[in-house]
């Protein structure tokens, strides 16, 4: 009896030392598909790998307005999924209490491509992204400890937190890296131009000559495959004396960024209007006017547009024509990145 | 085969419980005018009132003269002053250990400013992170003056930065005696050394965060006991 006792003792000692202090088992790291032109993501998915349940809580805290202080403003309201992760409604996006910020909704495509985060590059990782936006007093005027302390007092986010992390606190770092996970997954590799690349469709005529038009005078900044080159740039927009903001430079207080922004991604541009980092461009066709017209020679404009572009009518048409081929309809329309039901 | 089991059976037990380690308190306080902050003891009207002070304390080293005997398993520690619970750390030691010199650095170094976001005390919740640009505060001095001519008199320093030029992060090199160690943030030096008057606020990575850093750092001295 007794050696039988002490044989189960044995047995189950040996198990609870094998088996460790009940850590969370990986449920299998999601990596999301992209093709092979595209260069590896900033993003170390290898060594952080993504987990669905995460990123389920984050799609929900992504679309919940319990993250602003008068809750009304949530993650969607500036970030709508149908239009590139941007809002169309406003050059400037407003948060609580109407309030008017002071910039452009960035769209959210191929975030994990990012080495910094937002038009001055002020956030160095995805993770800590969020907190701009809710601490923002024209934004949601929030605070994060209070944000964890309502989602605490809900009566639903601490299962979805226990399930998503295995363990019974809400802290602040679970919740950032459930909202990053989500951002995470919102990849767009399948326009119409990834289908040509990938040699399964053709562009017409007037899609090829705007495609020549781009690789000439566009590139250089909105370099394929992510129409980015994630610099920043300054591409001789004229302040807004109201707004007077100096971009990057408030950043780094260095002169020579005085003016400069990152280049956005011109991927789903059809759908991410208005354009710059002010919103003051309603319409593509007003952007190239711009360019070909407007832009101004200060200090530090980037060297490729020391002169303004020298293109015809036709061919700016035809530009367009070739922007309108980065249009993601599956990645806008995806049911995974909208309200979750 | 049943004393094997037996011998086995102790053997993972003990295992599982380790050699019991000793605990090294390292205890902060900080004081002006030779009188402790944070004890409920009036402080005279012509020196500041200091109503908040914390920071962080990373990569803590125990060295027996040139040699590193102990290194902190943890990425950092948040050291609130006001609050007693929180103004100590104890270190897991081996018994034993000898050491003469502790060092650490006050603040977070660049690596953990670029690392995504931390658990722990380097949550975010923890109020030492700033919102509208990545990286952490090391330090944040917060009080009233009556030096100062803003209607509230408030003073406001939290100082932080990572990247250069304007790295506020500070190593602390102290030789220390016996145990528990008292570490007091002798504060006089500090304030006879900056205007608060002309710069009551320095709230961003700047020449003037890291010039009030390494003078928070230098203040920092071993107390007796």
């Amino acid at each position: 009896m007794l050696r039988k006792l002490i044989a189960i003792l044995f047995i189950g000692v040996l198990l609870i030392f094998l088996t460790g202090s009940g850590k969370s088992i990986s449920k299998g790291g999601f990596v999301p598909f992209y093709p092979s032109y595209f260069p590896s993501p900033d993003y170390d998915f290898i060594n952080h790998p993504l987990d669905s349940t995460v990123i389920e809580l984050g799609r929900k805290l992504f679309y919940d307005p319990i993250l602003s202080l008068d809750g009304t403003i949530s993650c969607s309201s500036c970030h709508l999924s149908y239009t590139g992760f941007t809002h169309v409604d406003h050059a400037l996006s407003h948060g609580i209490g109407d309030s008017i910020g002071r910039r452009n909704a960035p769209a959210l495509i191929n975030l994990a491509w990012n080495e910094n985060f937002m038009w001055d590059g002020a956030v160095n990782h995805i993770e800590v992204q969020a907190l701009a936006p809710i601490e923002h007093p024209s934004e949601m005027g929030e605070q994060i400890n209070h944000v964890i302390q309502k989602l605490q007092q809900s009566n639903h986010y601490p299962s979805l937190f226990y399930n998503a992390f295995n363990d019974s606190s809400i802290t602040g770092e679970y919740f950032l890296k459930a909202l990053a996970q989500f951002q995470l997954t919102l990849v767009s590799v399948n326009s119409t131009y990834d289908k040509v690349k990938a040699g399964k469709a053709e562009f017409s005529v007037q899609e090829q000559n705007g495609y020549t038009l781009f690789q000439k005078h566009c590139n250089e900044c909105h370099s394929e495959p992510l129409f980015t080159n994630g610099q920043f740039i300054n591409n001789g927009l004229l302040i807004d004396s109201l707004l007077m903001d100096y971009g990057r430079g408030e950043v780094t207080l260095k002169k020579e960024d005085s003016l400069k922004f990152k280049v956005p991604t011109l991927r789903n541009i059809e759908f991410t209007y208005p354009y710059m980092h002010d919103g003051r461009f309603q319409e593509l066709s007003e952007v190239l006017h711009y360019y070909c017209n407007d832009s101004v020679r200060n200090t530090t404009v980037h060297s490729s547009l020391r002169n303004r572009l020298s293109l015809s009518s036709n061919e700016q048409v035809d530009l367009i024509a070739f922007l309108l081929t980065l249009t993601d309809k599956g990645f806008l329309f995806n049911p995974k990145f909208a309200f979750p039901k | 085969m049943f004393r094997f089991v037996r011998f086995f059976f102790i053997g993972v037990i003990s295992l599982q419980f380790g050699v019991a380690q000793e605990l090294i308190k390292v205890d902060f306080k900080a004081s002006l005018n030779s009188q402790e902050l944070f004890r409920n003891v009036s402080i005279s009207d012509s020196l500041p009132e200091i109503t908040k002070l914390q920071f962080y304390i990373s990569n803590i080293q125990l060295l027996n003269n040139e040699e590193v005997v102990w290194s902190d398993s943890s990425l950092a520690h948040l050291i609130v002053l006001s609050d007693s619970s929180e103004s100590y750390i104890n270190l897991q030691v081996d018994p034993g250990v000898n050491f003469n010199r502790i060092c650490f650095q006050l603040g977070i170094d660049s690596a953990l400013n670029t690392a995504g976001v931390l658990g722990g005390d380097l949550d975010p919740t923890k109020g030492m992170y700033w919102s509208w640009q990545s990286g952490y505060v090391n330090i944040k001095i917060e009080g009233i003056s009556s030096a100062i001519n803003s209607p509230q008199k408030e003073f406001t320093y939290h100082l932080g930065g990572y990247r250069s030029p304007y790295l506020a992060v500070q190593s602390v090199d102290l030789k220390v005696g016996s145990h528990p160690i008292v570490l007091n943030l002798k504060l006089d030096d500090f304030f006879s050394n900056i205007s608060i008057q002309q710069s009551p606020k320095v709230m961003r990575p700047c020449n003037e965060a890291v010039e009030l850093s390494k003078l928070i750092a230098k203040s920092i001295v071993v107390d007796a006991p």
